[in-house]
């Protein structure tokens, strides 16, 4: 539903069904959005992350190195879900939002 | 060095950054007095009173409008330079994508921007009608509505160093000013208005844009907002040149070279600031970043000082100079002292502004 929608609400919605990794996350989404799928384009996604970490709509969870260089070697891979918060935001997100093509 | 090291590491480096966008938003709201100082003796802006007071129209009016027509330019050249800043930076697609969804983002940065046009607009006019050191003064208020709206609407947690940082950087910068205010006591309604206007409008506006920031790219925010801002003044000058005021006579100036430099100063400075000041909310929060922000005043003493000597950027001549130049130190002390209580808060209590659940 949030396909072409601002990248935080995707990002909202692909935590819907479990908790996700921060290469998970960045790489999955980058391949969907034009523009993306780039070292810069992931970190994008990766900075909007911790964007919605610190709003308080997802929450941290546990975090490993990134030793075999999955996505930025040497850096933390954190696992992120949706908080409580952010599931209330994704539900008035769904009765709102205009769907794109 | 274990997991838990290098977490607390991330945290104090993404407290770093979010104080390094609220200083950098100070730094250049400061850069931004010395622009906005200087449009007035180009002919762009000045020429506007001229031109409406010569159709017939009284002293205030002629003063309101050209305030209208300079916050006019302000946001239309913000709202340029964004486009370049968000096409380098590969956001326009972004922006499209937050634009058609009104309901869920865009709508809060429409608000964000009839917030900002309002403060902006009572900034000139409290500067035209009374003087920059009032503008300046009534400005820093701004952080008063913006903690307690955070609070209250956004419901994000300020710690009690929060709040002890916010204002000691409130008396800091009343004080900065304080100097000025008591050698020149002059009272004029519309600029008194011009003040709340400044304070209500900015706090109001960090509350729209916390708001939409939750689930918004800052960059791609306050571009839409500066949109929003220079489409409403549009259609304030064309609404004020249908009632006959020459609004758009002295627009061919913007062709002299060097108003179009300060044009671009000015839209540079400022929609600089803004990237800082938006950036800062989602890390800090709406409380910190405005207080941070709110540093603005001391660098705007410190940049009119350097450009236009001390003299005329304080205003003071040789029986008000101690008055004003002590009350100036005194506040730019009290400012570091602010600064420094909101630096040495704990990055723990910044990893989420309103808790986890």
């Amino acid at each position: 539903m949030m396909q072409n929608c601002p990248m935080k609400f995707r990002i909202m919605e692909f935590l819907e069904d479990g908790p996700k990794r921060t290469d998970e996350i960045c790489n999955a989404l980058s391949k969907e959005y034009s523009g993306y799928d780039s070292a810069y384009g992931k970190g994008v996604i990766k900075y909007d992350c911790i964007e919605l970490v610190s709003a308080g709509i997802i929450n941290e969870g546990d975090s490993i190195i990134d030793e075999a260089g999955v996505f930025q070697k040497g850096k933390l891979l954190t696992t992120y879900s949706l908080s409580d918060l952010g599931k209330q935001y994704l539900d008035e997100l769904k009765q709102t939002v205009k769907p794109q093509a | 060095m274990d997991i838990q090291e290098i977490k607390k590491m991330d945290h104090d480096k993404k407290k770093k950054i979010g104080l390094l966008m609220g200083i950098l938003c100070a730094l250049y709201w400061g850069i931004w007095y010395v622009p906005g100082y200087a449009i007035y003796s180009q002919p762009l802006i000045d020429e506007v009173y001229y031109n409406v007071l010569a159709s017939g129209f009284s002293d205030d009016v002629s003063m309101i409008a050209q305030a209208v027509f300079l916050t006019a330019i302000n946001a239309i050249a913000c709202a340029l330079v964004l486009f370049v800043w968000n096409g380098g930076l590969g956001k326009i697609g972004e922006f499209k994508r937050t634009l058609v969804q009104f309901n869920s983002a865009s709508k809060y940065f429409l608000m964000a921007g009839g917030c900002g046009a309002c403060a902006v607009f009572g900034t000139y006019l409290a500067a035209l009608f009374l003087s920059p050191g009032f503008a300046a003064v009534a400005g820093l208020l701004y952080p008063i509505i913006g903690t307690i709206g955070s609070v209250l609407v956004l419901k994000q947690k300020v710690s009690k160093r929060a709040y002890v940082a916010v204002i000691v950087l409130l008396i800091g910068g009343i004080t900065l000013y304080m100097g000025s205010m008591i050698t020149d006591s002059s009272v004029n309604t519309i600029g008194l208005i011009g003040g709340i206007m400044a304070a209500v409008g900015w706090g109001c506006e960090g509350i729209a844009a916390g708001k939409a920031l939750d689930l918004c790219e800052p960059d791609v925010g306050l571009h839409l907002r500066f949109c929003f801002e220079a489409i409403i003044w549009v259609i304030v000058l064309i609404a004020l040149t249908a009632a006959g005021l020459p609004m758009f006579d002295t627009i061919g100036k913007l062709a002299d070279p060097t108003t179009l430099l300060v044009v671009l100063l000015i839209g540079l400075s400022f929609a600089w600031c803004y990237v800082t000041w938006y950036k800062s909310f989602p890390l800090l929060g709406v409380a910190r970043g405005q207080a941070i922000g709110s540093l603005y005043a001391a660098f705007g003493v410190i940049f009119l000082s350097i450009f236009f000597g001390p003299q005329n950027a304080l205003g003071y001549d040789d029986s008000s100079m101690m008055i004003i130049v002590g009350s100036t130190i005194l506040g730019l002390i009290i400012c570091l002292i602010g600064a420094y209580i909101m630096a040495s808060e704990n990055s723990d209590d910044l990893v989420s502004l309103r808790g986890s659940s």
